[in-house]
């Protein structure tokens, strides 16, 4: 536990991440920015946890604070191989919630980061699509 | 490579020369124009010290130049390092010649006024024919075996002499977009990232520079709607600035076939324009023009480098960034309205080898996509 925050610890399990429709293009290319926190985030990336909720659901979730047009993931274990954690985040709104804690990079490390955990997303493919 | 000629006697003077065109001690034959140049501005110069040395004589004795010819003795090995010896040291006694050197040396290395107030300045303008053939990264080291001290020769040296006296003329380009064109006096304005550029143009350039203007309506840089091309040709510089540019040849800035062409790249940065503040979920500040603006030209250079077309984004930070995915690496340029304006970044997916350069506000478009084509692997071939 950090924070009062539950670390997760299931390397399989997937954690869901929505892309806003300006990060993707009509060829399926996805820009890093999509796993890039931006200011309001606090270097906390917002992800769905799959073992509390569906790619879908995350989806239609999101449609009621946000717009997206996709899911894609990554998972827990890959997440902790780049050498980040990611903990549990419920809100009563939102009760599959998580993070991924990407606070105190620097701006390189973020760049790096967001590129690699695209890159994984992009391989694992798009979970859910409008 | 072995020496080429080995020859006899003193050396009058040493030239390497510096480049990757000299490896291994290749020596391109249109510097002996250079040469040819440097060999008259010595015997010319030595003319003139002949005379004031010899008050009472009105000119110099007969055969003066060609028993004073200067030959290349030998190639040495490395970057071409030419020896140069006097070819008849038997029939003259007097150091006129190496008087000569020694002041063009010393005029070459110098940055200070005095010593520029000694040479006579009806001479520096042949500077202009010394060094015309070498490109931006070479250089010649000269030294004479007078003096410990190596003088180093480049375009910088030849412009900053040679302008002294009067405009000198060098290979110029352009990448921006044509504003005006006047058929009547064939002249033209281009916009570049530097600020406008005025310059003429033969008329059978007519017909390209039209052609660049009209490509506009559909696509092309977000202030004036042209297309950017690239104009080459003949820069007149004084002091150091462009006063005339005499255009040759007009180019259609594209990038390489295969991707996305500049014009719908333009178009689609032309779109984040329209973002309006909070565009993602609330976040993301609209987009600066001015970063549309820099980027745009910037990839114009990069179009003009051989580099293939990359993927634009907005930012949440109101800036624009372009993402060239490769085989086997990632580079991003971002472009913020705030300082520092320009940020590159390259990873490579194996080693996750990172490479993050901050490039300074004072850079302008050209000098960042060299920068950025650096770090996509190096430019195209000349």
């Amino acid at each position: 536990v950090t924070n009062g925050h539950l670390s997760l610890s299931d390397f399989d399990e997937v954690l869901f991440r929505q892309v806003n429709p300006t990060w993707t293009k009509s060829d399926g290319t996805i820009s890093s920015q999509a796993f890039k926190p931006t200011k309001k985030d606090n270097g906390k990336l917002s992800v769905d946890r799959s073992s509390k909720s569906t790619a879908q659901a995350a989806f239609e979730h999101h449609q009621a604070v946000g717009v997206s047009c996709c899911v894609i993931g990554v998972t827990v274990g890959e997440v902790s191989d780049l050498g980040l954690a990611s903990f549990d985040d419920p809100t009563i709104e939102k009760p599959a919630h998580a993070y991924i804690d990407m606070s105190n990079k620097t701006r390189s490390e973020l760049e790096g980061l967001a590129g690699r955990l695209r890159d994984l997303a992009t391989q694992r493919g798009v979970l859910h699509s409008a | 490579m072995t020496d080429v000629t080995e020859g006899n006697g003193e050396i009058f003077l040493r030239a390497v020369f510096h480049g990757d065109r000299f490896d291994g001690g290749r020596f391109p034959l249109e510097l002996g124009a250079d040469l040819a140049a440097l060999n008259r501005l010595i015997v010319d110069f030595a003319r003139e010290i002949y005379l004031q040395q010899n008050p009472q004589r009105k000119r110099v004795p007969k055969h003066f130049a060609t028993t004073r010819a200067l030959t290349i003795s030998a190639i040495q090995s490395g970057s071409a390092a030419l020896l140069v010896q006097r070819s008849n040291n038997e029939l003259f006694e007097d150091d006129t010649l190496e008087s000569a050197r020694e002041g063009i040396l010393s005029v070459m290395a110098a940055a200070d006024p005095p010593v520029m107030q000694t040479f006579p300045a009806h001479f520096l303008g042949r500077f202009n024919s010394i060094g015309r053939y070498l490109l931006p990264n070479e250089r010649i080291e000269f030294s004479s075996p007078k003096e410990a001290r190596v003088v180093t020769y480049d375009r910088q040296t030849r412009r900053r002499l040679a302008e002294q006296t009067e405009g000198v003329e060098d290979a110029f380009f352009a990448i921006g977009s044509i504003q005006a064109l006047n058929a009547t006096t064939k002249s033209f304005q281009i916009r570049t990232p530097d600020g406008l550029i005025d310059g003429r143009y033969k008329p059978e350039l007519d017909t390209a520079l039209r052609r660049a203007i009209a490509a506009g309506v559909d696509s092309g840089l977000l202030s004036d709607g042209a297309a950017p091309v690239r104009i080459d040709g003949t820069g007149t510089f004084k002091a150091n600035q462009l006063k005339a540019f005499e255009a040759e040849t007009v180019t259609p800035i594209e990038f390489p076939t295969g991707g996305q062409t500049y014009g719908s790249i333009a178009h689609e940065i032309r779109s984040f324009l329209d973002l309006e503040e909070g565009w993602l979920d609330g976040d993301g500040n609209s987009i600066s023009k001015n970063a549309a603006e820099e980027i745009l030209h910037v990839l114009a250079g990069l179009a003009d480098e051989g580099q293939p077309a990359p993927t634009v984004w907005p930012t949440t930070e109101g800036g624009v960034r372009a993402e060239w995915r490769l085989q086997d690496s990632e580079t991003v340029l971002e472009v913020s309205s705030a300082v520092p304006k320009f940020y590159a970044f390259q990873r490579f997916y194996v080693s996750s080898e990172v490479t993050d350069i901050e490039l300074n506000d004072h850079l302008n478009a050209a000098d960042v996509a060299q920068r950025v084509t650096e770090l996509l692997g190096g430019g195209k071939e000349t």
